[in-house]
């Protein structure tokens, strides 16, 4: 039995290419199944991607009172309309760029729909020194059925509103939580007036 | 109306199309993968005979997998659009999820939480490599930024 360097050259050769292909198509494997990942994770939860400034326009337009008085409540955030066959949910519109003073800028459209109206968002985002990216416009525009349209400039001082899987999970503890207040109150004013019932009827008896 | 979507059907009826389309690729594939298999496991001069005796018997059971499959994520993703008033990748990740453990809700918590996960990493796959055709492909009309003159740079305070 020869052992594999006492084999011929041409054995060797053909052994050395399968294994080199071997290695490419691992290799090819690994970084589209770390690639597809980065991508969509680098957009959808990064904070360098437009999806969570898109949330947080999204949340602080939600609580705006100007935007719920034009707009309605509950209101709904979409982008704009795909061709392509694979997108299921309209891809948000969005631009990074940098401007002539060197600054980086991300631009952010969408549209946003509620029961008496629907209208546009346009966010410009810039990033300073520091690294974060802060606002530096907040735009709703809402048409205005031949009039000219409203343009509401929302407020981003304050401190972004909780994001909106929070809030919905603080409106379930509440509500479980007076659920269980109720109910607990119940009980106790239940068991106390059995209790009463036979105190009483143990007194009588005694009698 | 602006939020009608003019590439897709609004959200009830494109479970109907979702659930159409899964049944159409589980039948064609289900046909060409169990004609192959029924020649390949009949006696010879009884080739065509098998091949076509499994095909009706066996492509229409897969056909019907994946339509409840496709059926069952549309409905959830309509739910999720719904409930959360917005359209992200997260609403199919999720709804990808929830169907993957409902359908195997059967096997006990484990083996439905198991295949909840692969349901959610399959379709978090599925949304990462539409985001990257979106990113390859020319969308027109990406946004600008309006023509101010004297636009400050951030602020450095």
């Amino acid at each position: 039995m020869l052992r594999p360097l006492d084999s011929p050259w041409a054995d060797r050769l053909g052994s050395a290419t399968k294994t080199a292909i071997n290695v490419v198509v691992i290799a090819t494997g690994l970084v589209i199944l770390g690639g597809v990942p980065y991508l969509l994770f680098s957009d959808l939860v990064g904070s360098e991607g437009h999806m969570k400034w898109f949330s947080d326009a999204l949340q602080r337009v939600r609580h705006s009172p100007d935007a719920i008085q034009l707009v309605g409540t509950p209101i709904k955030g979409y982008g704009d309309p795909s061709s392509s066959r694979m997108a299921r949910n309209r891809p948000i519109a969005h631009n990074m760029m940098v401007d002539r003073h060197g600054v980086e800028h991300m631009l952010i459209r969408f549209y946003i729909e509620g029961p008496k109206n629907s209208g546009t968002v346009k966010v410009d985002l810039c990033k300073a020194p520091n690294g974060q990216w802060q606002y530096q416009y907040l735009l709703v525009e809402v048409p205005g059925q031949g009039l000219p349209s409203w343009k509401v400039v929302i407020d981003t001082q304050s401190p972004p509103p909780p994001p909106a899987w929070k809030e919905t999970l603080t409106d379930v503890g509440t509500y479980l939580h007076t659920l269980g207040v109720a109910s607990w109150e119940t009980t106790r004013a239940h068991t106390a007036q059995g209790w009463t019932i036979v105190q009483e009827w143990l007194e009588s008896r005694h009698k | 109306m602006r939020s009608s979507d003019h590439t897709r059907d609004p959200c009830p009826w494109v479970i109907l199309n979702d659930a159409g389309g899964a049944f159409a690729m589980g039948s064609i594939g289900g046909a060409i993968w169990h004609s192959i298999k029924g020649a390949k496991n009949s006696p010879r001069g009884e080739r065509f005979r098998g091949s076509i005796a499994a095909v009706k018997a066996r492509a229409p059971v897969l056909g019907g997998n994946f339509a409840v499959w496709g059926g069952m994520f549309s409905t959830f993703e309509c739910v999720m659009k719904n409930v959360r008033q917005k359209e992200d990748p997260w609403n199919s990740i999720t709804s990808g999820f929830i169907t993957g453990g409902l359908l195997a809700a059967r096997g006990g918590l484990k083996t439905a939480t198991a295949s909840a996960v692969i349901g959610g990493v399959l379709l978090a796959l599925i949304e990462g490599v539409g985001i990257a055709f979106n990113r390859l492909a020319a969308e027109q009309n990406r946004p600008v930024r309006p023509q101010i003159p004297d636009a400050p740079p951030a602020s450095t305070t």
